[in-house]
């Protein structure tokens, strides 16, 4: 058997951004993988720099649209941290909720994609469905349903009223009942089990090593939580234990999300019932009062975000900021979950990190000794390997 | 072999109303405090500058119209942040709820 190269990139519209691996596979079995990452390389830290902390924020939102809630809560926190602020109560509770808001629909948008690529269409779509209710909820907080714009430096943009409360909690209550089902089905039906239970093992011990980080070290019983360990905005009232799952593969990866999901309605319950009444921000100078450094790690829904911004005494600029994304630090770990599987299972293995790039929609497959190329798109390998 | 437990959900869901509206004939309700087309309100500006200042995506400009000075909003940089209504002292950008702003030609977009 000659060794071929497999190409998955870097162009998608599927998932979320460009992505190339090149696979060397024998027969089925992936032998080798080889990413290569950088194709939406926007120059962000530098252009952070450019502006004002004020701009800042709106443009780390954009560092990625599915969890823009937390690259602004991490922003801001890591500016309140230079500039030696302290927030008001209720806006660190306000935060915590909108933030576990926008982790619910980033793990049921991700639990709907894995089921898509298992080809179990049925649940995807129930789970889109649910996701909506979570969406419309994001709308009556801040105003819009993706980008929220809703963390500002000293607190939040809005206050929430007893209204919408009552709206959230209503919601919340019937949203946790269907959880349980999706998640008794994600137990049982065969189809799931079929496509994730032993499909991109990763051991505990090679996890810890990679530095893997989020769902995907969770998913291999490393027990590693922002929110539990170093707690942030209202984390430090509401308690919260790591959901971890011992199994390792991508079956594992997805519980953990729904688990998490569930876990993340009990925070905000627990957020609205004891939430203190208060102002809920406090006026910030526009310059930084102090020259200093300023660090904000926080538990994103792929895993571990790092901020860190420098700040100058008089200067409404920050003169360096860096980011440290999750999925940077997941793709070691998957490259090595996709080694001894087979070409059936990238699609579910890749998914199962949670990847912030789109990967899994076009295939080059490229024989390396006759140089011969064919091109199919992602329903096509879909169909041929359901089976 | 076990019937899938999802098979009751898929039953029930055939004789239900669907989740999805058919759009352009009937639109969602958008929450009240939506940030969709923003509404300038010439009575109130000062023509002060700040949130020309301020706008994170450079997408207002001071234009001179008559004697004073009023703010140009070009829709199609603006990121609907509202940190403009935000800074104004005098609340003279208002929150819309028209979402609607697609158009044919760039210079549309541009809100006077």
């Amino acid at each position: 058997m000659s060794a071929i190269d497999l190409i998955i990139g870097p162009v998608h519209p599927a998932l979320h951004e460009p992505e190339r691996f090149v696979f060397k596979i024998d027969g089925e079995v992936v032998v080798d993988v080889e990413p290569r990452i950088g194709f939406v390389h926007r120059g962000i830290e530098k252009a952070l720099s450019e502006r004002t902390f004020v701009q800042d924020i709106y443009l780390a939102e954009r560092i990625c649209g599915i969890c823009n809630v937390v690259h602004t809560l991490t922003a801001v926190q890591a500016i309140e941290n230079a500039f030696g602020i302290e927030v008001p109560r209720r806006a660190r509770y306000l935060r915590t909720i909108v933030h576990e808001l926008n982790r619910m629909h980033s793990h049921l948008l991700i639990l709907g994609v894995a089921c898509e690529l298992m080809g179990f269409d049925t649940l995807f779509m129930l789970f889109w469905r649910d996701r909506e209710v979570v969406m419309d909820l994001v709308e009556i907080i801040t105003g819009n349903r993706v980008m929220s714009a809703y963390n500002i430096i000293g607190g939040v943009r809005r206050n929430i009223s007893d209204f919408e409360i009552s709206e959230i909690k209503k919601a919340l209550g019937s949203m946790a009942e269907r959880l349980k089902h999706y998640k008794k089905v994600f137990m049982e039906d065969p189809t799931v089990r079929a496509r994730c239970v032993n499909v991109g093992y990763l051991s505990r011990a090679r996890t810890l090593a990679l530095g893997a980080v989020g769902p995907t070290a969770r998913g291999s019983g490393v027990e590693i939580d922002v929110r539990a360990e170093e707690p942030y905005a209202a984390f430090d009232e509401v308690p919260y234990t790591a959901v971890v799952y011992n199994e390792g593969d991508s079956w594992a990866r997805l519980m953990v999300r729904i688990d998490e999901t569930l876990e993340s309605i009990k925070i905000i319950e627990q957020c609205l019932d004891r939430m203190p009444s208060g102002p809920v921000k406090v006026p910030v100078p526009e310059a930084a009062p102090r020259t200093a450094e300023g660090f904000s790690v926080t538990e994103a829904p792929r895993g571990e975000l790092l901020h860190h911004v420098y700040a100058k005494e008089g200067e409404d600029k920050p003169i360096r900021y860096r980011v440290r994304t999750p999925t940077y630090a997941n793709i070691p770990a998957v490259c090595e979950m996709l080694k001894g599987g087979y070409i059936a299972d990238i699609p579910v293995t890749l998914v199962s990190i949670d990847p912030c790039f789109s990967c899994t929609d076009r295939v080059a497959l490229v024989d390396v000794n006759s140089g011969e190329k064919r091109v199919v798109d992602i329903f096509t390998l879909m169909r041929r390997y359901r089976k | 072999m076990r019937l899938p437990s999802l098979l009751k959900e898929v039953w029930s869901n055939l004789f239900k109303k669907p989740v999805t509206v058919k759009y352009p004939f009937k639109r969602l309700p958008v929450s009240p405090i939506y940030r969709g087309k923003h509404e300038i309100l010439r009575d109130r500006c000062t023509g002060c500058g700040l949130c020309a200042k301020i706008c994170p995506a450079f997408a207002i400009t001071m234009e001179t119209i008559g004697d004073k000075v009023f703010p140009i909003i070009d829709l199609g940089k603006c990121i609907f942040c509202y940190q403009c209504e935000d800074v104004c002292p005098r609340g003279a950008i208002r929150r819309g709820k028209d979402f609607e702003l697609a158009s044919w030609s760039r210079g549309d977009l541009i809100l006077r």
